[in-house]
């Protein structure tokens, strides 16, 4: 199936003057003056579009539309002054352009005023109103697409569900849909209808799905729709690529064989690679990465006869963009137990019925536009994991809320698939085998072509000690600890400490950390496994899922082991787009982490400080 | 043995290819790559052929054989159906992408001919 990769060159909807002689930063408002381009409707410059300053665009800095504009002004994220994504130095006179064109962005919360309890906005102006008791719902509309327009109608039809939306606030539920389809003609079902299909003419679009909750409350994400027409395609076919797929995420390497000019394609635009057509109106399974580009490793070689220079974009998806992004410390405590002598009113710090599903939704929608462009589905764990108050850190978001998530027991991970899709899905090692979903793919040895592991036979942990508190909704918490392999240890080097779980018995914790105990001295490291014939078997790591691996003695090595349909996780996988002069091949590798029978560890009480109160 | 035969486009019936002028040699299908399972498993990609004209006297000639296949000056690719032999020496129908020849590696001029002209003709899919 032919890959195809396509570049975003945004559209520009809007370009005027900046109006602005003493700008103060932080700035958060950008006023405007000799307008060249405008939308009919200025709402189309909606929140999420992409501002560019100066000329070429972007050399003053680039930004986000944070809400819709007021007379002559821009309203933008609150920006330093400089000149990379988040900063914009606003000279006047220079070019302001809104482009046509979503990314992920940080939303910097600010804190006006002295005193020890200054008062905090979201996004610069979002005061905590009653978000404290109703959070907004998340609008998931499933992922991006590309095909080629059918000869016969030259249009691209496309299913779009947005059922997946949910509502966050208690007790909530979604109420409405709201779908905006752009140059699109509606095909089955309404614009109010979780599920509809669109035909599109040629050319690109986001299409936007809006959910409203019982509460009233909104939220809207974006979806990108290329329809191709051969005769005009506006995709690259010469090119090869690296993709690198893991539990958290894909990075890509595109080496492009033609002109990739940053005037028409700006840094930081949106990617999308897909193998083929799609096979029905719903299917996505073509897609193979959904991303923005994010560096250029360049190289020139001079050579006897031509000086040759590539163009490699290196990509990065939803999850990947996640991590550039600054983690804002947070504490949340459940407002019940706030203490009005020192907390006359309620503020961001708390929360009406706290849990860990929340607090990621908390963090993902307060802190970046990560929901705006990306489906999130959460653990689903709600209520199961409450907790009396928290905090969080982190070197970027991702780290922040995949650290948040792996503090349930067990241990969750943050993870996005090849769509750019984000979950929050058990760690498959550490459930108890009952709970594991199986993805249905089984290898044998006539689909692997090379197969690698070491074996050892000295462990390489003494102790695993954690400690956490078991789940509440009361005032007093009650902590919890275990230890592996019990108050014996064991012949390892090592010591590791894992803190801050949160855990619903004493039990539960015991037989995830003996799992995690025997997994850090499993006697095999992870396989590392090439397929046969470039086929990738439908393996998604972001998926979490079981796969089945068969090692018969015919062909184990002299001294090497036999697997009988074992069940392990794949960690990573690398798959490399090679363009020879016969033929497209793939290759395609993967790490799979063999299953190891665990002991429980033992309940292990932590030491109390006194208190005397 | 038979002729290699050629049209212009996909799945177009024998009785409609024409027979290629001059005949070609060739090695028959190749693939782009073998690998092979843990047990032997022959995994067998990219399915191509390459046909090879020993001597062309002019480049009026060279053209002509290029036209066959839809190539040109400026057409450096075209969808083609191809009758050539198959992986056990019987000749077969393929659809496939031919490929103008590489000036120096697949067609050069040495003492007043174009010789040893190779027109690859690559992704392979067997017609049923």
């Amino acid at each position: 199936m032919t890959p195809r990769l396509y570049i975003h060159k945004p559209k520009m909807i809007f370009e005027a003057r900046v109006d602005l002689t003493s700008p103060e930063y932080p700035l958060t408002l950008l006023p405007y003056k000799d307008v060249t381009l405008a939308p009919s409707d200025m709402s189309d410059i909606r929140p999420g579009l992409t501002v560019m300053l100066g000329d070429p665009p972007g050399l003053h800095g680039r930004q986000r539309i944070r809400d819709f504009s007021a007379l002559n002004t821009l309203r933008v994220g609150r920006s330093s002054r400089g000149t990379f994504d988040g900063e914009l130095w606003a000279i006047d006179n220079t070019y302001v352009r809104v482009y046509e064109d979503m990314r992920v962005w940080t939303k910097p919360p600010v804190f006006v005023g002295t005193g020890s309890s200054p008062t905090q906005f979201k996004d610069a102006v979002i005061g905590i109103g009653n978000y404290w008791q109703n959070q907004p719902p998340v609008a998931n509309a499933g992922p991006g697409t590309m095909g080629t327009i059918d000869p016969s109608t030259s249009r691209f039809t496309v299913a779009f569900d947005g059922a997946g939306s949910f509502a966050v606030a208690d007790g909530a539920t979604i109420t409405g849909y709201g779908w905006t389809i752009g140059d699109g003609t509606l095909v089955s079902g309404t614009l109010s209808t979780p599920q509809m299909s669109a035909s599109f003419p040629a050319g690109f679009r986001y299409v936007s799905l809006s959910v409203t909750d019982s509460n009233g409350l909104s939220h809207i994400t974006y979806v990108p729709v290329l329809a191709i027409d051969p005769a005009n395609d506006p995709t690259f076919s010469e090119f090869e690529a690296v993709q690198r797929l893991t539990v958290a995420g894909q990075e890509v390497e595109f080496s492009i064989y033609s002109d990739v000019p940053a005037s028409e394609y700006p840094d930081g635009t949106l990617v999308m690679f897909a193998s083929g057509e799609p096979a029905s109106a719903s299917d996505r399974s073509h897609m193979q990465f959904i991303g923005w580009h994010q560096s250029d490793p360049t190289q020139i070689r001079a050579g006897r006869v031509a000086t040759l220079a590539d163009t490699t974009l290196r990509c990065v998806d939803v999850a990947g963009r996640m991590k550039d992004l600054r983690a804002y410390s947070v504490v949340i405590e459940n407002e019940a137990f706030r203490d009005t002598d020192i907390d006359s009113v309620v503020t961001w710090d708390y929360m009406q019925t706290p849990n860990i599903d929340k607090f990621l939704h908390f963090l993902l929608h307060w802190h970046s536009n990560v929901l705006d462009v990306a489906d999130w589905q959460p653990s689903g764990t709600w209520s199961n994991f409450p907790f009396r108050v928290m905090a969080a850190e982190g070197a970027n978001l991702y780290d922040q809320v995949n650290g948040v998530a792996q503090r349930m027991t067990p241990d969750h991970l943050l993870t996005c698939n090849r769509r750019g899709q984000l979950f929050t899905k058990p760690d498959l090692m550490l459930q108890a085998p009952h709970l594991r979903v199986y993805s249905g793919v089984d290898l044998h040895a006539n689909d692997m072509a090379d197969i690698r592991w070491t074996a050892r036979a000295a462990p390489t942990t003494y102790e695993l000690l954690t400690t956490g508190v078991l789940v509440t909704t009361a005032d007093e918490v009650d902590p919890v600890g275990s230890i592996a392999p019990g108050h014996a240890p064991g012949a390892g080097v090592g010591r590791v400490e894992v803190n801050e779980k949160i855990a619903q018995t004493q039990e539960l914790l015991n037989a995830v950390e003996g799992r995690r105990y025997a997994r850090l001295n499993a006697p095999t490291s992870h396989f590392e496994i090439e397929l046969a014939g470039g086929d990738d078997q439908g393996i998604e790591p972001a998926d979490v899922e079981e796969v089945s691996i068969e090692l018969p003695a015919s062909v184990a090595a002299q001294r090497g082991l036999t697997l009988g349909n074992e069940l392990g996780m794949v960690h990573e996988m690398t798959i490399r787009h090679r363009a020879r002069r016969e033929a497209y091949v793939r290759d395609v590798s993967f790490a799979w982490e063999r299953p190891v029978n665990a002991a429980d560890a033992e309940t292990f009480v932590p030491p109390q400080p006194d208190n005397d109160e | 043995m038979s002729t290699y035969r050629v049209g212009i486009g996909h799945n177009i019936a024998l009785g409609s290819l024409a027979i290629i002028n001059p005949q070609p040699t060739s090695r028959g299908v190749q693939v782009a790559r073998r690998t092979y399972g843990l047990d032997a498993t022959v995994v067998e990609e990219g399915r191509y052929i390459e046909l090879v004209f020993g001597v062309l006297e002019q480049p009026s000639d060279y053209l002509a054989l290029l036209a066959q296949f839809g190539l040109s000056a400026s057409v450096a690719k075209s969808n083609v159906t191809v009758y050539a032999p198959n992986a056990v020496w019987g000749f077969a129908r393929y659809n496939g992408v031919a490929i103008r020849p590489e000036v120096g590696a697949g067609v050069t001029w040495e003492n007043y001919f174009l010789r040893n002209v190779v027109i690859l003709v690559r992704d392979l899919t067997p017609i049923t």
